[in-house]
């Protein structure tokens, strides 16, 4: 039955598939009038790679937010991965046996992870919790809190810019959302993602053997993490024990922010990308203002409170006027 | 399971191991702390003095009384990630009324502890009203609360004394060999006990936390219930921001970091489940003691403070599982 749509329903549905476009448009504005560098192609590639680290970190987290879980881990593991790189090659002088170290670290954590929330059946937040402890408090542990400087050729090679256009980073940026969009639309993987987080109980119960592919999501989301940790430490020239502190927080805010819904069971890899992308902007227009962090953090969080409360509020009359009886109030 | 044609209800028999389960399940956090007392007890000479057991005291006020907040908050199946970050603010806020002579001490301690709940009322409104997760809104504030806290210690040139004679008095005065701190804790304690027991809220609480839906046919305001419960929590985190003060002299901008997730670990080793409806706010008093004896033995044993993290985090860990498997054997 297909009713004619009122002009509040067609305000309402624009507004919630367009809401998050319309919202960077107005924050890319007021940034380009305060700041006379904010649009310029090389302040753009600054704020690619700057946030190439979050940006792919936020892939994973999709598909863990898509599938009911929560990691608030991405952050911590990344230094203690890239404290690991440091390590090795401090010991073995050679770039390739590190970088190596720093992957099966981040992997073996993810599977570690996994296994507690899929095999043993403990809630991710305490799993991921725990992690975001001690992973970082191993970071710091392992240095004494001192960062290491890698000179190495690999460093150089990562901040290259070719042509004065594209920098390794960014083609990671790219590889890694093609990646995470085959594997969410066209594998078993994803198919799945999408299953557990809609209904895990009908899931097993249609025997689909979930405990793998939970370990799975988490195996990929520690490659990411491996790759994140590998981009941040080439961005420094040095592994560094305190390197990003709250990025997992940013992550799961990107995902959220472009639409995926944190209950689970829905979402893509384009919401998350927009979700970076506004998240990336928002950082990079507060930190060119030359704002003292206690105004930056404020203005952050507001405005991704603000974010929330229009693309929620508008979500919610489209949901009130689409159907017309009382719905239970739907959760971001 | 039951099939849902049954018309007759099968009253549950409880059988005796099962029973026993439950007993030692709720001893075993007991016979942990009891256990762990002792081996510390004999194992470091300074541990059992008089002046070391204060000190473990003093350590545990704030977080255990950020716990009582955090546990209530949980059992209604929710989460509260910006008690850090409120800590700082009421403490900038109440100190900086002080030094700036706008109000008396008693005042300013109290406005700074309403303070502290209107920012939870804010953080109830966002999540019950408007509907947006917990995790993410208060991952928001947060931020924004941080940058707000940040701000105040700025316009008074980037820090505050807390040298008020009030503040030197909590610190250091102690009352029959128990400090200040503490004693306002246990008060705390007793006074949260009997109202989770005994009083319409606390009932409240425990059915919204088991079954909103059933509490809301039951008349239950659950909606108000629940802005209330982050109301509370704020302003735990309120008084936690009065004992930070006399506890450090002087507030920066780092103050309080990462305490939400001490507090949540204490919620989590007194066994209340991250579901919400099962636990009791007395028991996170004892994860409080548990985490802290640890911390205070690490330090005794002259572990570096990055080591005791990482140790934190393991210990939330195996928190969990031990909790995980009473459960799994108590329900088969």
């Amino acid at each position: 039955m297909k009713r004619k749509q009122t002009f509040g329903q067609l305000a309402a549905s624009f507004f919630q598939r367009y809401s998050l476009g319309i919202l960077t448009i107005i924050l890319i504005a007021v940034f380009a009038i305060v700041n006379d560098n904010f649009l310029t192609f090389s302040n753009f590639q600054n704020v690619l790679e700057q946030n190439a680290a979050l940006a792919i970190v936020a892939v994973g987290i999709t598909f863990i937010i898509i599938s009911r879980m929560l990691d608030l881990s991405p952050g911590s593991v990344i230094a203690l991965s890239g404290v690991v790189l440091g390590l090795f090659y401090q010991a073995s002088n050679n770039i390739w046996i590190a970088l190596a170290a720093c992957m099966a670290t981040a992997i073996l954590i993810g599977i570690f992870n996994g296994s507690l929330i899929a095999k043993v059946n403990l809630n991710p937040v305490i799993v991921t919790l725990a992690c975001y402890i001690w992973a970082r408090g191993l970071a710091l542990a392992l240095t004494e809190k001192a960062s290491i400087v890698i000179q190495n050729p690999f460093v150089g090679f990562m901040n290259t810019r070719w042509l004065g256009l594209v920098s390794p980073p960014m083609l990671l940026i790219l590889l890694v959302y093609l990646v995470g969009a085959f594997l969410l639309n066209r594998t078993r993987l994803g198919r799945y993602t999408f299953a557990m987080g809609a209904d895990d109980v009908a899931t097993k119960e249609a025997g689909v053997r979930t405990d793998l592919y939970k370990i799975g999501i988490f195996i990929f989301s520690g490659i990411l993490v491996g790759i994140a940790s590998i981009v941040t430490l080439a961005r420094m020239g040095a592994s560094e024990p305190n390197a990003v502190f709250g990025l997992e927080l940013d992550a799961i805010v990107a995902v959220i922010i472009g639409g995926n819904k944190l209950s689970g069971g829905e979402g893509s890899m384009k919401y998350t990308l927009f979700g970076v992308l506004f998240l990336a902007l928002l950082n990079n227009g507060l930190s060119t203002m030359g704002l003292r962090d206690a105004y930056f953090f404020f203005y952050k969080g507001m405005v991704i409170l603000v974010v929330l409360f229009i693309e929620v509020t508008t979500r919610r009359m489209l949901t009130s006027a689409t159907s017309g009886s009382q719905n239970l109030p739907e959760e971001a | 399971m039951a099939a849902t044609g049954q018309t007759r209800v099968a009253i549950p028999e409880t059988p005796l191991s099962e029973r026993l389960g439950q007993v030692f399940g709720s001893l075993g956090t007991v016979l942990v702390a009891l256990a762990l007392f002792t081996i510390f007890s004999l194992s470091a000479e300074n541990f059992l003095s008089l002046q070391n057991l204060q000190n473990i005291l003093r350590q545990i006020a704030i977080t255990a009384i950020l716990g009582i907040g955090m546990t209530i908050v949980i059992l209604i199946g929710g989460i509260d990630l910006s008690v850090g970050s409120v800590v700082l603010f009421s403490a900038a806020a109440m100190n900086s009324l002080i030094f700036n002579e706008v109000l008396p001490t008693v005042p300013a301690i109290i406005l700074g502890v309403a303070a502290a709940g209107l920012i939870g009322l804010l953080n109830g409104l966002l999540i019950v009203r408007v509907g947006i997760s917990p995790v993410i809104v208060t991952l928001g504030s947060m931020i924004a609360v941080r940058g707000l806290g940040a701000m105040i210690l700025w316009i008074n040139n980037s820090w505050l004394w807390a040298n008020d004679p009030v503040f030197k008095y909590i610190k250091t005065t102690t009352w029959s060999y128990i400090p200040v701190p503490a004693v306002l804790m246990i008060v705390l304690y007793i006074v949260a006990a009997i109202g989770m027991k005994h009083t319409i809220f606390g009932r409240h609480i425990y059915g919204i936390g088991g079954n909103e839906r059933a509490s809301d046919l039951c008349g239950i305001a659950s909606a108000r219930v629940k802005i209330w419960a982050y109301i509370l929590c704020a302003m735990c985190a309120g008084v936690g921001g009065i004992l930070m003060g006399a506890r450090l002299g002087a507030i920066s901008p780092g103050v309080g970091q990462g305490l939400e997730f001490e507090a949540i670990t204490a919620v989590v080793l007194g066994g209340t489940a991250l579901t919400g409806g099962v636990g009791r706010v007395e028991r996170t008093l004892l994860g409080a003691i548990i985490v802290g004896m640890i911390l205070n033995y690490m330090t005794i044993m002259g572990i570096s403070a990055h080591y005791q993290r990482a140790v934190t985090g393991f210990i939330i860990l195996a928190a969990a599982i031990l909790d995980q498997l009473s459960r799994g054997r108590a329900s088969r």
